[in-house]
């Protein structure tokens, strides 16, 4: 259950850019989440709307982009997409890899609103 | 709507501490291990092992964490080293800061310092505490497999210590297996087999350990 943590560090991040912004509401939040990051969506979305109920979050909503595990192989350099449960090369049949994308949880996006434009 | 472009990562709060705990324990040399596993593979006993072989030769500092009691560290602390516990109420793994309150301006005092984190096999994986490495412990007779259902914390982790080799005899457990289902996550991972009763591979992994210790103390005063 480290979604919960996880929600919380978003809902910090998201409520200092409300406050730096002076914005009044918060719209759709945009989250990336890599497949091997660890991160069960149902339980993140779950965290997320249950703490922002009641605050000045509000009606934001969390959208989550799964974002696919894309490694580098060590041995013959491919890049190929790692699958969660199995992480040979496409290639060469290696396991050894450096990941480029798949671990990421990062907020991409906030969407605000204010009363008065300007 | 007006659309902010962030591209912050969520845990960047937590890593900037690491990033300064790590900073703290390079200039002194202190080596920090993060010590990650399901609940009751045995991350207790073999701190309590490696303490006793170590604890001649090197200043020692350990933290327990669990949800509930001061179990741990006082099972450590009998052994004549500092140990102190954090008890994290409900949270399931441990962050940057709350290593740092408990230890960073005094934890550059010792050479190695051993984090024992809550027994779980995934949500301290993306917490950076600020160690050296994470070390995963996995038990015989706890699941062969267990390393392929768990990939995020084998990536994440340097070291993987098989542990209560002792049991095989009584188990299906085969410690190759274990050992080649986590090289299947991760080829460059560092493997030792242990025994805290028998006590297999105990010198093995203390020698390796001390080596690592000398290692980051000579980085440290070639600064």
């Amino acid at each position: 259950m480290h979604e919960l943590g996880i929600a919380t560090q978003i809902v910090g991040v998201v409520t200092r850019v409300k406050e730096e912004n002076s914005a009044d509401r918060v719209g759709l939040v945009t989250v990336d989440i890599g497949l091997l990051a660890g991160i069960d969506r149902e339980s993140l979305e779950f965290c997320f709307e249950a703490i922002t109920k009641g605050t000045a979050l509000e009606g934001a909503s969390l959208r989550i982009e799964e974002v696919k595990p894309v490694g580098k192989c060590r041995k013959c350099g491919e890049e190929y997409e790692v699958r969660p449960d199995d992480f040979t090369c496409s290639a060469c049949g290696s396991t050894d890899f450096d990941m480029i994308t798949g671990s990421e949880i990062s907020i991409r996006e906030v969407e605000i609103e204010s009363d008065e434009e300007g | 709507m007006k659309k902010v472009d962030l591209r912050e990562k969520v845990l960047t709060a937590n890593d900037k501490i690491a990033r300064k705990n790590r900073e703290k324990f390079s200039e002194t040399g202190t080596l920090v291990l993060n010590l990650v596993s399901s609940p009751g593979s045995g991350k207790t006993a073999l701190i309590e092992e490696t303490v006793k072989a170590l604890k001649g030769e090197y200043k020692i500092f350990v933290i327990t964490g669990d949800l509930m009691t001061e179990n741990d560290a006082r099972r450590v602390a009998r052994h004549g080293v500092d140990a102190v516990q954090i008890s994290t109420g409900d949270a399931c793994h441990l962050n940057a800061r709350m290593v740092d309150a408990r230890l960073t301006d005094k934890g550059t005092l010792y050479d190695l310092v051993i984090v024992e984190n809550v027994g779980n096999l995934v949500c301290p994986a993306p917490y950076d505490l600020g160690e050296d490495f994470k070390v995963l412990l996995v038990a015989v007779g706890e699941g062969d497999d267990k390393p392929v259902k768990y990939p995020p914390m084998v990536r994440a982790s340097e070291v993987l210590v098989i542990t209560k080799t002792d049991l095989v005899p009584y188990t299906d457990s085969d410690p190759a297996r274990i050992k080649a289902n986590a090289l299947k996550i991760r080829p460059d991972l560092k493997v030792f087999q242990v025994s805290v009763k028998t006590p297999e591979g105990l010198d093995e992994w203390t020698s390796w350990l001390s080596s690592r210790l000398k290692a980051k103390k000579q980085t440290a005063q070639g600064k």
